[in-house]
């Protein structure tokens, strides 16, 4: 049974090749336009790891890690932050909201698939 | 049936190529064309006219969807009685990256040649210019003219395309 | 796995495109005294993503100016700057500049380096407490400065950066003395330092170091520092080439300039909170904290297991990423406000406002439990409600237009096969079972729906096009000296893609040439009783199976008299007599301009008669209304889509035609009197008092008549831009929604004819070209002059 992932961006590109990469590396991907989106997908179904996008129209990526923590069922769901901004500040609101972790922008595929699997195996 | 290739064979083997054309007639004459240049064979149904288009267009016909324009080879090259009977033939060509029917008096066959069969036409053979002629092959005493088809159609003389060249 | 990221470019360039596009007009609409922060916000966004795409498909250049771009709007957005009119200008400069760039990755064009640095630098300079020389050309890596005095890393881009890992294992004299803490401060020299992991504090610098040096020195510069103070050659430092692959010298932060205050300026946890520089980070740093490109919190739900058992995690100090291992023996120091929030957990703080001191608080390590009805905390940015249209769409997918267009071709295919089989079925008349003609005729209602929802997928709302006309109109009207107002309205009319494309030259053209010609100048406007800003109206609606697209100005109007006498002057056949609409249609005709000198604008190159013909190759026509003094409107009828017409059949002899509906004025049964014949056999008819010419279908198309004389058959009125004429046919046969099939495909242009269709037989019908055929018409009665 493959493990699902929500890939949470509003850049297409991003979001297509975060999709293709990890469904290459044997994952299922959802993909979300935004943090709202990204939370309706992730009630509509049972998501093994997010990835998400910081800053998205409609909801940011701290916004939906706080949302989606709320819930029960994704309580310590494993949420990680993509995120340009490798700032301190930003990794401590990420931590506060309740991310699991971070990776920065850009990334290469390689990188992805090594930390996803780190994560979920 | 044995394998064709075009113009991939050495030259030792190229004598050895064996092509299929598709044989028709046109008044007295019999012509021989790539069969590779054959889309399909169907009767003829009068088509939807075109203004002022040289009298061997006869117009253009559906086909499935496809806009394709009818030439009478006949009334071009003058041959034989211009009637249109149930018998009456229309040759789908796809050539030059075209759809085009060409109405001819009757399909024979499909006949083989190799390259060594086709002999050089003489200047004068022909009802059309020989500069679209490739060569005459015999078969069983029947006279085939071979013609290069999708010179012919695309030339300024079919009027079909825009741009022509010669 | 090797990923072929060359697939995700078309991609890429397409959303980069819309956020340029986005941001323009984000950027056009920006009240600059009063900014809306919604939109600066929306305009940080979209330089923000096309940072972060281009970075991650490796556009550096990109990823660099958009960069630079960004950091201001970020700044301008977080009130550290004040938004300026010159900045609007610098930001519009650097959306065109980013375009080129994105075409040249394309193929298209190239870019002139100077001119990206003159931009960069111009950004740079906007920044307003920041001297232009001092700010580096390149973003800078995330730096862990223990001091904020150690400013090596502010080395402006020059040299390449390296990226070094240094482990070490120092002596115990060199890890109690200070050996190891001048080691730090010798390598902070010479570049950017961080510390990846230490011996617990306990431990008093004895153990296992590890840190990442982001340096432009060599190797050789510091491995003898490193090997005096390492146990007997106990140290390794080896060049981690992947880390610049992976971006980490391509992302980052600006070490603002001095005197900024700047959240990303201290390193660490400490200064995560408040903007307090950090001055004692060394004794403190989180044992596996760094800025690697991603972590792990802890403790939070759903740290690995593994990452949590490795300690420290030495496999991945060459990696762009870390865990945040258990915080065993040491206590870890963390914020207390980021206790305070997710101490759903321990519950015994008090939440502390972001704003106080943050101090040092212990935290044992449990599991979190489940956090129970807890409120999503509101964010800062509350999640707007999808008013805007900022927002992307809640679902969508791309498809090449190749998979539509073959579609729409199949349902065409499908109109034309139901069409054919509910003829057959009539033609049976009584003997077609009632359950069948019903079913064909639910079938016909399904088809057309189809048709329409199929058709809909290649609809684009006209803001595509409108959208690049205030950048147009503030650009050209600057440069005329003029002042403009553009007002916009209709914006979200559909029409098809294809047409979106190729309106967009033609309209610029209009609204140019309401500019030059049409518009005064302010001190002529206010000599005229007039408001010197002049108004351009850029207006969409549907009309019928139309879009109709009004470019009107407030400006002088056309000068009848002044366009009568160039067109004498050109030779055209004109007279006092004709109507004004006549006149106007005159500034259509090949080389007629009546600019009173030759600006750069218009008046020379491409001319209306272009404008005009784009128009007609589209199935569409253009009329002209003005009055002097008041205002000129132009105005363009296009069809929604050029797959599909609606039709009027007619019968010319045993030949059915298609008119083009949108042409057909009216239909009559003349009467012979209507009729006459000028001296060159050319005919007119008498309509409303006025005479129009004639075009008798079947000679035009040497066909026979089924009539003897003109009382018999129908005479159908035809207006194709401005031209009347009247088409004498056999009969009308019905109206229909026809799929336009191309006749050059497989054939060449015929004259009069601009596509054919199939009939519900499953004949041919010709679509005739109503302006070819309006303009033999016209030069007929030229000729009859």
């Amino acid at each position: 049974m493959a493990k699902t992932i929500l890939a949470v961006d509003d850049s297409a590109s991003i979001r297509q090749m975060v999709s293709f990469t990890l469904k290459s590396a044997g994952y299922e991907v959802v993909e979300a336009v935004d943090g709202m989106d990204g939370l309706d997908k992730a009630k509509a179904r049972s998501i093994n790891l997010v990835l998400t996008d910081q800053n998205m129209p409609r909801m940011d990526g701290l916004t939906l890690i706080k949302s989606l923590r709320a819930l029960p069922q994704y309580a310590s769901t494993p949420i990680l932050m993509l995120t340009t901004e490798s700032s301190d500040a930003m990794k401590s609101q990420g931590r506060a909201a309740g991310a699991t972790g971070w990776l920065v922008k850009p990334f290469d595929p390689q990188k992805l698939i090594e930390v996803v699997r780190k994560v979920i195996g | 049936m044995e394998a064709m290739t075009h113009g991939g064979a050495g030259a030792g083997e190229a004598d050895l190529t064996v092509s299929e054309f598709l044989t028709f007639t046109l008044g007295s004459e019999e012509y021989a064309i790539d069969i590779l240049k054959v889309q399909e064979i169907r009767g003829y149904e009068p088509p939807t006219l075109i203004a002022n288009a040289p009298p061997f267009i006869k117009g253009v016909i559906n086909l499935r969807g496809i806009i394709v324009p009818i030439v009478d080879l006949r009334i071009k090259f003058k041959l034989g009685k211009i009637e249109y009977t149930p018998f009456t033939v229309v040759v789908i060509l796809n050539v030059a990256g075209r759809v085009i029917g060409v109405v001819v008096d009757s399909v024979s066959d499909v006949i083989s040649l190799t390259p060594p069969q086709i002999r050089p036409a003489p200047d004068f053979s022909g009802s059309f210019d020989t500069k679209y002629i490739v060569g005459l092959a015999s078969q069983d005493s029947r006279m085939m003219i071979v013609t290069d088809i999708e010179r012919l159609m695309s030339s300024a003389d079919m009027e079909l395309i825009d741009s022509a060249t010669e | 796995m090797a990923i072929d990221m060359s697939q995700f470019y078309q991609v890429f360039f397409e959303e980069s495109a819309e956020h340029l596009a986005a941001m323009e007009a984000l950027l056009l609409d920006l009240d600059v005294e009063n900014p809306d922060p919604e939109q600066l916000n929306a305009i940080f966004r979209a330089a923000h993503s096309i940072k972060g795409s281009a970075g991650t498909f490796g556009f550096g250049d990109l990823a660099d100016a958009t960069h630079i771009l960004e950091n201001l709007l970020d700044r301008i957005r977080k009130h550290e700057l004040g938004l300026r009119a010159d900045m609007v200008d610098a930001f519009l400069e650097a959306g065109d500049l980013l375009r080129s760039m994105l075409e040249a990755h394309q193929g298209r064009g190239t870019v002139d380096a100077q001119q990206v640095e003159a931009v960069s630098a111009r950004l740079r300079q906007l920044s307003a407490d920041q001297p232009p020389v001092e700010a580096p050309a390149t973003p800078e890596p995330p730096v862990a400065t223990p001091s904020a005095g150690s400013k090596a890393s502010a080395e402006a881009g020059g040299a390449v950066k390296r990226v070094f890992d240094i482990q070490f294992v120092p002596t115990e004299f060199s890890a109690k003395g200070d050996g190891v803490t001048l080691l730090l401060d010798e390598l902070r020299t010479i570049g950017a330092l961080e510390i990846i992991s230490q011996p617990d504090v306990d431990a008093h610098n004895v153990g296992f170091w590890q840190c990442r040096l982001i340096t432009a020195a060599a190797l050789e510069d510091f491995s003898d520092q490193v090997d005096f103070v390492a146990d007997n050659g106990a140290w390794r430092v080896s060049e981690d080439k992947s880390v610049a692959v992976n971006g980490a010298v391509a992302f980052g932060f600006f070490e603002d300039s001095p005197g900024v205050p700047d959240e990303d300026r201290g390193y660490g946890f400490f200064s995560a909170v408040d903007d307090r520089s950090v001055t004692d980070i060394a004794a403190a740093i989180d044992k596996t904290e760094d800025d690697d490109g991603y972590g792990f919190f802890e403790p939070l739900p759903s740290v690995p297991q593994a990452a949590l058992a490795a300690e420290p995690l030495v496999e991945d100090d060459q990696e762009a990423y870390g865990f945040f291992a258990p915080l065993t023996p040491p206590p870890a120091v963390v914020p207390v406000v980021e206790v305070a929030e997710e101490g759903d957990g321990f519950g015994f703080f008090v939440p502390i406002a972001p704003s106080e001191k943050a101090g040092t608080v212990q935290v044992s390590v449990q599991p979190p439990p489940v956090p129970a009805e807890k409120p999503a905390p509101a964010p800062a940015r509350t999640a707007r409600r999808a008013s805007q249209a900022v927002a992307a769409g809640d679902s969508s997918i791309r498809v090449s237009i190749e998979k539509v267009d073959q579609l729409i071709n199949l349902v065409g295919e499908l109109v034309i096969t139901q069409a054919m089989l509910l003829q057959t079925t009539m033609r049976m008349e009584d003997q077609a079972p009632e359950r069948l003609i019903n079913g064909l005729t639910q079938l016909e209602r399904n088809t057309r729906d189809l048709q329409e929802s199929v058709m809909s997928i290649r609809m684009m709302p006209i803001s595509f096009v409108f959208s690049r006309f205030p950048r147009v109109v503030r650009d050209l009207s600057a440069k005329l000296g003029k002042q403009v107002e553009l007002k916009t309205s209709g914006e979200t009319t559909e029409l098809d893609k294809g047409l979106i494309e190729r309106i967009a030259d033609p309209l610029t053209h209009l609204i140019r040439n309401s500019l030059d010609h049409g518009i005064e100048l302010p001190e002529l406007r206010v000599a005229a009783g007039k408001s010197p800003v002049g108004t351009i109206t850029l207006k969409a609606y549907h009309q019928g199976g139309n879009i109709v697209i009004e470019v009107g100005d407030d400006g002088a109007g056309l000068p009848r008299n002044k366009i009568l006498a160039k067109a004498r002057e050109r030779g055209l056949p004109v007279s006092e007599q004709m109507t004004d609409a006549e006149v106007f249609n005159l500034i259509f005709e090949a080389g007629f301009s009546t600019a009173e000198q030759v600006t750069d604008v218009s008046g020379r190159g491409v001319g209306m008669d272009v404008v005009r013909r784009n128009i007609q190759a589209m199935g569409g026509r253009v009329e002209i209304e003005s009055m002097l003094g008041v205002g000129t409107r132009m105005t363009v009828r296009l069809p929604l889509t050029l797959a599909i017409l609606d039709g009027m059949s007619v019968a010319v002899g045993d030949q059915t035609y298609i008119l083009p509906l949108s042409y057909i004025i009216e239909s009559l049964q003349p009467q012979a009197s209507d009729i006459k014949t000028l001296s060159n056999q050319a005919r007119v008819i008498q309509v409303r008092g006025e005479y129009l010419p004639v075009v008798v279908l079947h000679e035009v198309f040497n066909l026979k008549s089924a009539w003897t004389d003109f009382t018999q058959g129908i005479m159908v009125v035809i207006d194709a831009d401005g031209a009347k004429a009247a088409l004498f046919v056999d009969a009308l046969v019905g109206q229909h929604q026809v799929v336009i099939k191309s006749l050059e495909a497989n054939y060449r242009r015929v004259v009069g004819v601009s596509g054919a269709t199939i009939m519900g037989d499953g004949h041919v019908a010709l679509i005739l070209d109503v302006s070819a055929i309006a303009g033999m018409a016209k030069s007929n009665m030229q000729k009859a002059g």
